[in-house]
């Protein structure tokens, strides 16, 4: 008799999982598909085809070397749908725990977003093929156990969209070269010679320079600063505001090649301050030619050189929001003091109490919400109606999403960081080494 | 070497296809900040057009509920008009329970697996079966045209004095083949074959005292066949000028007089496949295309044009152009062997898909391949075109004449000029575009010429 989970349909088959028990490597799928449900063993679809004889050769595995199982136990009905939250905690609490007691796998491969989904700390587009491993403290689902995760996507991610075969293959081929020993996850070097520049003396090479990386933060659509790394680990910001700085970067920059990532945009900013570089290589579209490399900054900075980088929103809207809700208090404050100077000369004819606005009750709603990370106080503000003419003569202007709100340091901080990373992906690039056709492979 | 430095290697090359990326930069850079003007009257009156015209097609799609669901519908709408086209449970309901189609047919259920989807691909696949299908396909794209472009152009418009700009981007990293994408809005989407669509473009207009100059390249995919494949009869006619799709067709259908082809069925088929086979035309493709020609030309489909003619006119059509085939054939044992294949820049697009252990992935990933060659090398004269043109455009705006680009549509360039320069940039424009493959000692690198098609508008419409 199988027991069953609170998610359970009483018509649901359970799919029992593949492989012996305790194993080595753990990898779990998101629930049983048509095959599987109808022969009641698990992976024996398309995927289950490309795992066996695809993926996991690649990896030096075969299927009888390791476990497979999936989140959840059944297919839930005729249904392709992704499980709920609720479905997939239930069967994991109920069924996985145990399994993963009883496994005891040095390894767990989740593939595809719903196992992922079980390790919080795992986005999969940005961490698959990265190894991580997991103390029993940062995992109560999972109890006592430890030890390494390995995300990957799931194979039929693979069949459907096959621009993911690539990561796949890449994955799982490193994931061989780490069991041989023969890979190892890149490590952040920590090397943050970061600092801005207040003289053009600050920008000294000292002669090192191996290249002339550079990147641009704007606020309000015009340039805020600039950041120039000429080798690993070292970059400088220059303040648009800073004159004499200015004008040396962009002396600089008009004599060099420079490495830019996303040129077109950093040209643009460059461009309304009369600068203009000598040459430049961009770092996006070097890794868009390779074609097995994600085109991200952060996303590049993390796989290569296991730096992890703040996304601009990150830095960003935290202060950001912040200043939108003292906007928002000053404008409440005068919508009250407004409604009360009415209240307060027409009480003494009408006697009668009055309600908050509705311009009131619309501030204090957003003001209310705003810490809620998925909720835009800029458009619901503007839907509100709330950046009038009046309110920007009493308040202020309207204090945008920008770089302008974040401490210096900070700033300093992620926008050299960008630069950096933007030099050592060019440095990388220059590295690698062509590919190689037999010469009579050529197009004659 | 060609215009910018950039080399024909004909092998992999990440160096030279970085040069060739890197060449039209500064451009998209102009272009990005010039913008394009749009009427926004105009739009809004087509936004009441496309209005009007979805009405009337809800009105038709709801005389298609058998009666006997009528009631049943009307309930469910609450409303006088029985069916809501944009809901998909309606247009299931309707299709699947009421009418009944797809019967026998593996189709397609949506991701939570609740219903029958009523997707466009599924939607295509049931197109024959009922005359209620195509109805809600027009309505669909009216539907699309009306929110992403006649409703949603003027919100995104920049209002630059008494113009309104739409500033799109043109990201150059979104594509397998190297083209140039747009995006917020994306303007290369806008349908050129239908009415809708082109009264669409119309609404971008040229600025007051300019024109907008269009250059087209002609066939320029089937050109870059025929000499990357050394197909010797294509090259012949686009040597001798002659028009590729009456002389494949005389070659098709065995016959020795050009005025004896007939247009609809012997022309047009052939047309089709010669655009279509760069990339990788299926016999369904093929049948879709004719229908669309069909209906266009206000005529009956004829019994003997079904799938199966269709896929012996593909087999025809390889049987009249070896040499295409074999260079297809190349293609996909380069898949094979190095897991990858290459244009004549150097640009290479990996093929993981013949790794897979099932053959319809493997196929996809074959077809693919054997396309992609052909289009990024499109992709990269339209980059050394754009270039070449840019450097004329820096010169005349030396001068004080207002000459921009604006914007990159697939073979398209359309550029913006001073009304009295127009005739003199489009003549220029065309000769730069067309001397993309000539090298520095004049010698064009290309077994067929490459030829352009030009039009002056003051509002965007396909090139004449």
């Amino acid at each position: 008799m199988i027991g069953r989970c609170s998610a359970c349909d009483p018509n649901c088959r359970f799919v029992h999982p593949s492989g012996p028990e305790p194993c080595d490597y753990l990898f779990i799928g998101e629930k049983p598909g048509v095959q599987e449900d109808r022969r009641q063993r698990v992976f024996v679809g398309d995927a289950g085809v490309e795992l066996d004889g695809l993926y996991l050769p690649l990896a030096g595995l075969d299927r009888s070397q390791v476990r497979i199982t999936n989140v959840l136990k059944c297919r839930l009905g005729a249904s392709n749908a992704k499980p709920t939250e609720h479905q997939m905690m239930a069967c994991a609490r109920y069924w996985l725990k145990e399994e993963i007691a009883a496994c005891c796998p040095k390894v767990i491969v989740p593939m595809g977003a719903t196992a992922c989904k079980l390790f919080e700390e795992i986005e999969l587009d940005k961490d698959h093929g990265m190894p991580l491993y997991v103390t029993k403290h940062r995992m109560s689902l999972f109890g006592e156990w430890e030890g390494w995760v390995w995300p990957s996507y799931h194979p039929a991610a693979g069949m459907h969209q096959t621009s993911l075969m690539i990561p796949l293959i890449g994955d799982f081929e490193r994931m061989g070269q780490w069991r041989r020993e023969k890979w190892e996850k890149p490590v952040d070097d920590g090397k943050q010679q970061y600092a801005i520049a207040n003289s053009p003396s600050d920008m000294c090479l000292n002669g090192v320079r191996e290249y002339t990386a550079v990147d641009t933060e704007t606020a309000d659509g015009r340039l805020w600063s600039i950041q120039i790394s000429f080798y690993r680990g070292q970059a400088r910001l220059v303040r648009a505001d800073n004159a004499d700085c200015m004008k040396y970067a962009g002396r600089l920059i008009g004599e060099s090649e420079i490495l830019l990532h996303n040129a077109p945009y950093d040209l643009e900013v460059l461009r309304q301050v009369g600068i203009v570089p000598g040459s430049f290589r961009d770092t996006m579209q070097e890794a868009y030619h390779r074609g097995n490399l994600p085109q991200g900054l952060k996303a590049l900075g993390w796989r290569l050189f296991g730096i992890r980088m703040k996304s601009w929103e990150d830095l960003v809207m935290p202060y950001s929001r912040a200043r939108m809700v003292e906007w928002l208090s000053r404008a409440w404050d005068w919508a009250s003091d407004n409604r009360q100077r009415q209240e307060t000369q027409l009480k003494t004819k009408l006697k009668v109490t009055y309600k908050r606005t509705p311009m009131e009750r619309d501030i204090a709603r957003i003001i209310k919400h705003s810490h809620k990370p998925d909720y835009d106080i800029w458009e619901r503000a503007e839907e509100a109606g709330l950046m009038t003419d009046e309110l920007v003569e009493r308040c202020g202007p309207v204090p945008r999403p920008g770089i302008g709100h974040v401490p210096l340091e900070e700033v300093v901080e992620y926008g050299c960081r960008d630069a950096d990373v933007t030099g050592r992906v060019g440095a990388w690039m220059d590295q690698q080494p062509g590919v190689e056709i037999a010469a009579e492979d050529w197009d004659q | 070497m060609l215009f910018g430095g950039i080399e024909l290697p004909g092998h992999p090359d990440l160096a030279n296809v970085r040069a060739l990326d890197l060449l039209p930069i500064p451009q998209i850079c102009r272009m990005m900040r010039v913008g394009v003007a749009i009427d926004v009257e105009r739009l809004g009156e087509i936004s009441e057009i496309l209005a009007t015209k979805m009405s009337e097609l809800e009105l038709e799609i709801t005389s298609y509920i058998p009666p006997a669901y009528l009631n049943a519908f009307l309930a469910e709408s609450g409303d006088d008009i029985a069916i809501n086209v944009d809901s998909a449970e309606q247009i299931a309901e309707l299709l699947f329970k009421a009418l009944k189609l797809g019967e026998g047919k593996d189709l397609k259920r949506t991701p939570s697996g609740k219903r029958i989807s009523t997707d466009k691909k599924q939607m295509e696949k049931l197109k024959r079966d009922h005359p209620v299908i195509p109805k809600i396909l027009e309505y669909r794209e009216a539907s699309k045209l009306k929110s992403t472009y006649a409703d949603a152009l003027p919100l995104q418009a920049k209002a630059e004095g008494d113009l309104h700009v739409i500033h799109a981007q043109f990201p150059t990293t979104r594509t397998s083949t190297g083209r140039l994408a747009s995006r917020k809005p994306n303007l290369q989407n806008i349908p050129t074959r239908t009415k809708l669509g082109q009264m669409i473009r119309k609404a971008f207009i040229a600025r007051p005292g300019c024109r907008l100059v269009s250059v087209d390249y002609s066939q320029i995919e089937l050109r870059l066949l025929a000499d990357r494949a050394h197909e010797r009869k294509m090259i012949h006619v686009f040597d001798s000028g002659g028009d590729i799709h009456t002389e494949t067709a005389m070659r098709a259908f065995g016959i020795d007089d050009s005025a004896k082809v007939d247009k609809i069925s012997q022309r047009n088929p052939c047309k089709n496949v010669n655009f279509g086979i760069v990339y990788g035309l299926t016999s369904s493709g093929l049948y879709d295309l004719m229908a669309v020609t069909y209906a266009t030309a206000g005529l009956p489909m004829p019994d003997w044009l079904d799938i199966e003619w269709c896929e012996r006119f593909i087999e025809k059509w390889f049987n009249l152009y070896p040499d295409a085939l074999e260079y297809f054939q190349l293609q996909h044992w380069r898949a094979r062997r190095y897991e990858m294949v290459w244009d004549m820049f150097g640009r290479t697009r990996l093929v993981p898909e013949v790794r897979s252990q099932l053959e319809r992935v493997q196929y996809a990933g074959l077809r693919q391949a054997g396309n992609l060659p052909i289009q990024a090398a499109a992709a990269g004269v339209m980059k050394i075109g754009m270039a070449r043109v840019e450097r004329v455009l820096e010169g005349i705006r030396a001068s004080g004449v207002y000459a921009e680009a604006l914007l990159p549509v697939h073979d398209e360039l359309l550029i913006e000029v001073d009304a009295e320069w127009a005739e003199e940039v489009e003549e220029v424009c065309r000769w730069e575009m067309e001397q993309a493959l000539v090298d520095e000692s004049g010698e064009l690198r290309c077994r067929v010429p490459i030829k352009t098609e030009g039009s002056i508008m003051t509002r965007w419409s396909k090139a004449a």
